[in-house]
């Protein structure tokens, strides 16, 4: 098997300071504090092209703006899905379909949903994690017959806490060869599955490492343990892509937040392997 | 929106809030991570990334400092840690 190799610094909107008036399309509601917000051009048409985990900056005038991946897209529209933990993101949850927003980008690389054709795939994500996998399970879902095995294996604090929930529960594991893994954090009467940590619940699956790639994004906690325990299940760091996208601030390389060394998030990634976040100094979050 | 208002404030790297998230991560929460964020981005960072150190040696900072932190001091300091060893700690 041929080892994944990551493009850096391959992406950049033509003019990515300013800003695209948009409007929001529609917000569909997810959970208790996660909405997807879907965002058309003023036209009606969809406002750039983006790559699977590329990101977008949103902002809501005149409160601020923020980096977010774009979960998914339609014909005529860009979704992001967004949890309310803050002051923009607050605003964001407050908006109305023909509310006007502004739009940059797309930003930074992409998933290597070339290389990825013809291998298995397992997804390790935790809650709002979900939101940058949707846009390559997506991807690879248009083009089942391009990927190998897909595997899922996704977790939320409780039940009510799975983003994108009909998909999961209902649509994707009806897919050929798509296998999806559900646990959450603490159970619920109304929640039949598992109740287990993402880490020790991934370990409990017996998913092999052989030929298969993983593609991981969740908080710092369940990052860190996954890790470990993904090198335990066999997996080489070279097979192990992860995207960072929760660190970018202006988008740009000028603001000096996202820097992990002299690696930019913005500018080198949002997408690398774990083998080249492992040569960085400092803590990946 | 038809007017506004520009507003500006200061802010430094060597702030807790500057790197912190909304949900109130904080990939450098303690001085530690901030002041080597600091020194390694002007000596280090830079200079890997576009060939340029960004100090100049004009030794104003070492001259005005109010609490007379000197750099060419902390970089002497630096030198004489086991690298190694202190990296060791760091991740444990």
């Amino acid at each position: 098997m041929t080892s994944i190799t990551i493009d850096h610094n391959c992406a950049r909107a033509e003019v990515p300071l300013v800003p695209l008036i948009c409007k929001v399309k529609e917000i569909v509601p997810q959970t208790s504090d996660v909405a997807s917000i879907r965002i058309t051009s003023l036209d009606d048409t969809k406002p750039f092209e983006a790559k699977p985990g590329q990101t977008a900056m949103l902002s809501v005038i005149p409160y601020g703006e923020c980096m977010f991946a774009v979960s998914s897209q339609g014909a005529d529209y860009l979704e992001f899905t967004v949890k309310r933990v803050g002051y923009v993101t607050e605003q964001l949850h407050a908006l109305q379909a023909g509310d006007q927003v502004g739009l940059r980008g797309p930003y930074g690389n992409w998933f290597p949903y070339e290389e990825l054709k013809g291998r298995d795939v397992l997804f390790v994500g935790g809650g709002i994690g979900m939101a940058p996998l949707r846009s390559l399970i997506t991807y690879m879902l248009d083009r089942r017959s391009d990927y190998g095995r897909i595997d899922l294996v996704y977790s939320g604090s409780t039940r009510d806490d799975l983003v994108y929930y009909d998909d999961i529960i209902e649509n994707w594991p009806k897919i050929d060869n798509m296998h999806v893994h559900l646990s959450v954090y603490k159970g619920t009467p109304d929640w039949a599955g598992e109740v287990c940590y993402t880490a020790p619940f991934l370990e409990s699956l017996g998913i092999g490492s052989e030929g298969r790639v993983v593609v991981l994004c969740g908080g710092p906690s369940l990052f860190k343990t996954c890790l470990q325990s993904l090198v335990r299940l066999g997996f080489a760091e070279s097979d192990i892509i992860t995207t960072l996208e929760m660190k970018m601030k202006c988008g740009i390389g000028k603001c000096g937040r996202c820097n992990i060394g002299s690696k930019y998030i913005c500018l080198d990634g949002p997408v690398f392997t774990m083998e080249e976040l492992k040569e960085l100094p400092g803590n990946v979050h | 929106m038809k007017d506004g208002e520009r507003f500006r404030c200061w802010d430094s790297c060597m702030f807790s809030a500057y790197t912190e998230m909304a949900g109130n991560h904080n990939p450098r929460p303690t001085k530690m991570p901030r002041v080597r964020q600091r020194f390694m981005h002007k000596l280090c960072f830079f200079e890997d990334r576009y060939g340029k150190m960004l100090c100049v040696g004009c030794g104003r900072c070492v001259e005005k400092c109010p609490v007379a932190l000197d750099i060419t001091m902390l970089i002497d300091d630096i030198q004489a840690v086991d690298l190694g060893q202190a990296l060791a700690t760091e991740g444990a």
